[in-house]
């Protein structure tokens, strides 16, 4: 079993510095989301608990104030000695002649310490319906132009997020696996090349689906009714969020992870992510994760699907 | 079924299937099935847990009989490797006497009694007479068999703490579903024992709580009871209380709440801190239980029968059994003695002595002095 490295920050650390990085004015607009929102949601300042926080991904919300915010934080990072993360051919911000397809995420690393950057993102527009596509937004600072990227199933993301002492707000654990659920309604073969997760590529979607697995193993730690609170709070947040197709939606929400549940590969790839990532401090093996699936399934997901 | 008379001397009876002849015998047990000097038990899967006591049981059984009578217990379940089947038998082997471990064997067949898997120094020819075997066992099972000694056992017992006072043995016959020659049986056993009255109007009373006897009624049922049990490969399945307490969403079949919760019950100064696990009852047909229920109470629950410490048990009992339980505030519980079943089979023999003290003061307090 993995344990932290000492000079890991904890979660509740590195959330502080991003909190504290951002202009006091902008930080009602952030949302952190992904293994931050999840690492301090669960582990908080608990040292033994420290994860590999790599990407810190920060979304702007709502929609309309995303790119105006975002531009305003770039800036102020960029003044205070944060510097452009440049990865391969991406990272050099563009020009007004650049398409908007070719343009860099917005991606800045803190000075002095390298353990992670911060990734800008948006919240879907409100004519979002959750398609899966990937939306940009042209971001323009002085140091150039940026895009702002954003997902459909982000959006739930936005639904009744929760707040941190330093003014931030994260995403519900609940919400961002309901996301990642309906992100992958099949295990595509979109995959994530090399580093984080060991030399061997991974499936995106067992990734991400393996992050639910890890959501719902750390929610029922803590709670042992907690997948039905879950399938409580995504019926209302996707009748709120999407009215129309909220009744298809629920009826696929499970669609991915019963094909992960059924291949053997994928789910172990998936639990490997997991040990990897948001349960490396713990020693969670495939017959416990297989467990939480089936709770999972039975008392979140099913009670949607009748 | 057929039965093996066993004498006190450990010659055999020359009737050996003659069941009314079994009523005047005190060692009484039953195989499967017999072929020349051979004691055949199956088991069934998917398990090792019900092979466990049958081998206890044929091994027994070999302490009775002459030492050219060998013991074959089968598994009939493909899902047993015959390496864990070699493996189950060794550690039996050093835990018994060694003039009785040689002659105790295990083999394995499928479901329907074919391809068997012998020890290659057993006679081929037992092959056949272990498929006949299976088939039988299966046929037996799915006939649904009639009350045994251990259900009229029970029933006096029963009848002895409700201080019911004599009852007639057409009604225990009744109550039962046995036959007359094991009501017979099981009363005149008792009767030796000197625990029972017969009075005039054959009807039959306890005199008092049987000691004696109790253990030995514990071992034999908890041996010939089938549980299923699961555990929790994750450790967050829910308590014991509160898997109970979804019970009437989950189910609509008669589930009655046994073991340490439903002890709890009967006997409120049970000396338990936190219930290890959930006992159920459920009454039913042998093959045809339904459990889909469970995963209504955790969906995150394994079965296996095999487990030590599992976090779920459900007992199986015969389809008259579910008139045992009691209702309270719309749930059902096991009645005591059903509860002390599951206590017993916990380990818990402290607690469960308790109440079972507290039971019988409570019953000899309340009767009326027997003439």
């Amino acid at each position: 079993m993995p344990r932290p490295d000492n000079n890991e920050l904890t979660p509740a650390q590195v959330m502080e510095q991003v909190a504290r990085a951002i202009p006091e004015a902008c930080r009602s607009n952030v949302i952190i989301i992904g293994s931050l929102a999840a690492g301090y949601h669960f582990f908080g300042n608990d040292q033994s608990k420290a994860i590999r926080t790599k990407d810190v991904d920060a979304m702007f919300s709502p929609h309309a104030m995303a790119t105006g915010a975002a531009r305003e934080v770039t800036e102020t990072l960029l003044a205070a000695d944060w510097t452009v993360r440049r990865e391969g051919e991406f990272g050099e911000p563009g020009d007004a002649n650049t398409p908007d397809d070719l343009l860099p995420l917005v991606r800045l690393k803190p000075p002095h310490q390298a353990q992670w950057f911060l990734e800008l993102m948006s919240a879907p527009g409100a004519d979002s319906d959750g398609e899966l596509i990937k939306k940009l937004d042209r971001v323009e600072t002085q140091a150039g132009h940026f895009a702002l990227c954003s997902f459909g199933f982000l959006g739930l993301a936005e639904h009744v997020p929760l707040t941190t002492e330093w003014g931030v707000r994260y995403a519900r654990p609940e919400m961002m696996a309901l996301a990642n659920l309906l992100h992958h309604p099949t295990i595509g073969t979109a995959i994530i090349s090399g580093g984080f997760f060991g030399p061997t590529p991974v499936k995106r979607a067992n990734k991400d689906l393996g992050r639910v697995l890890a959501l719902a193993y750390l929610s029922l730690e803590q709670d042992r009714d907690a997948m039905e609170k879950w399938s409580e709070a995504w019926r209302d947040a996707l009748t709120t969020r999407y009215p129309q197709r909220a009744a298809d939606l629920m009826a696929r929400i499970g669609l991915g992870l019963l094909d992960l549940m059924g291949s053997r590969d994928d789910f172990n790839e998936a639990v490997r992510t997991c040990s990897l990532g948001l349960l490396r401090s713990m020693d969670i093996g495939p017959d416990a994760l297989e467990a939480t699936a089936r709770r999972l399934l039975a008392e979140a997901i099913e009670p949607l699907t009748q | 079924m057929s039965l093996t008379i066993h004498r006190p001397d450990g010659s055999k009876s020359s009737k050996r299937q003659s069941t009314y002849q079994s009523a005047l015998k005190p060692n009484v047990r039953w195989v499967d099935s017999h072929w020349g000097t051979w004691l055949l038990e199956i088991a069934s899967g998917p398990g090792l847990r019900d092979m466990q006591g049958k081998l206890m049981n044929l091994a027994v059984l070999l302490d009775h009989e002459p030492r050219d009578v060998q013991a074959l217990c089968t598994i009939a379940s493909e899902k047993v490797t015959q390496e864990r089947l070699q493996n189950e038998l060794t550690q039996m082997r050093q835990v018994i006497r060694p003039d009785l471990a040689m002659r105790l064997h295990v083999a394995r067949s499928d479901k329907s009694g074919e391809n068997v898997l012998l020890e290659p120094s057993l006679p081929a020819a037992l092959k056949e007479v272990v498929t006949k075997a299976v088939r039988k066992a299966a046929n037996a099972r799915r006939r649904s068999p009639g009350g045994t000694q251990l259900d009229v056992f029970a029933y006096l017992i029963r009848s002895w703490l409700a201080d019911k006072g004599p009852i007639l043995v057409k009604d225990i016959q009744k109550a039962v579903g046995a036959s007359h020659p094991t009501v017979a049986a099981g009363l005149e056993q008792l009767k030796k024992q000197g625990v029972l009255n017969r009075l005039s109007d054959r009807s039959v009373e306890l005199k008092g709580f049987p000691r004696d006897e109790w253990p030995r009624w514990l071992l034999a049922t908890s041996q010939a009871r089938k549980i299923a049990r699961y555990v929790d490969p994750s450790r967050h399945a829910r308590g014991p209380h509160e898997m109970a307490a979804r019970l009437s969403k989950a189910t609509k079949q008669n589930v009655a709440i046994s073991g340490v919760v439903g002890a709890l019950q009967h006997f409120p100064d049970l000396d338990i801190t936190s219930a290890p696990r959930l006992d159920l009852c459920i009454s039913t047909e042998p093959g045809r239980e339904d459990l889909a229920f469970v995963r209504k109470l955790d969906a995150g629950l394994v079965r296996d029968d095999d487990a030590s410490y599992p976090v779920l048990a459900v007992h199986m009992l015969p389809l008259r059994s579910d008139k045992q339980f009691v209702e309270i505030d719309g749930r059902f519980f096991a009645d005591p003695l059903e509860c002390m079943v599951a206590l017993y089979d916990m380990k818990l023999y402290e607690p469960a002595n308790e109440m079972l003290e507290d039971l019988i003061r409570r019953q000899e307090k309340s009767a009326k002095p027997v003439g």
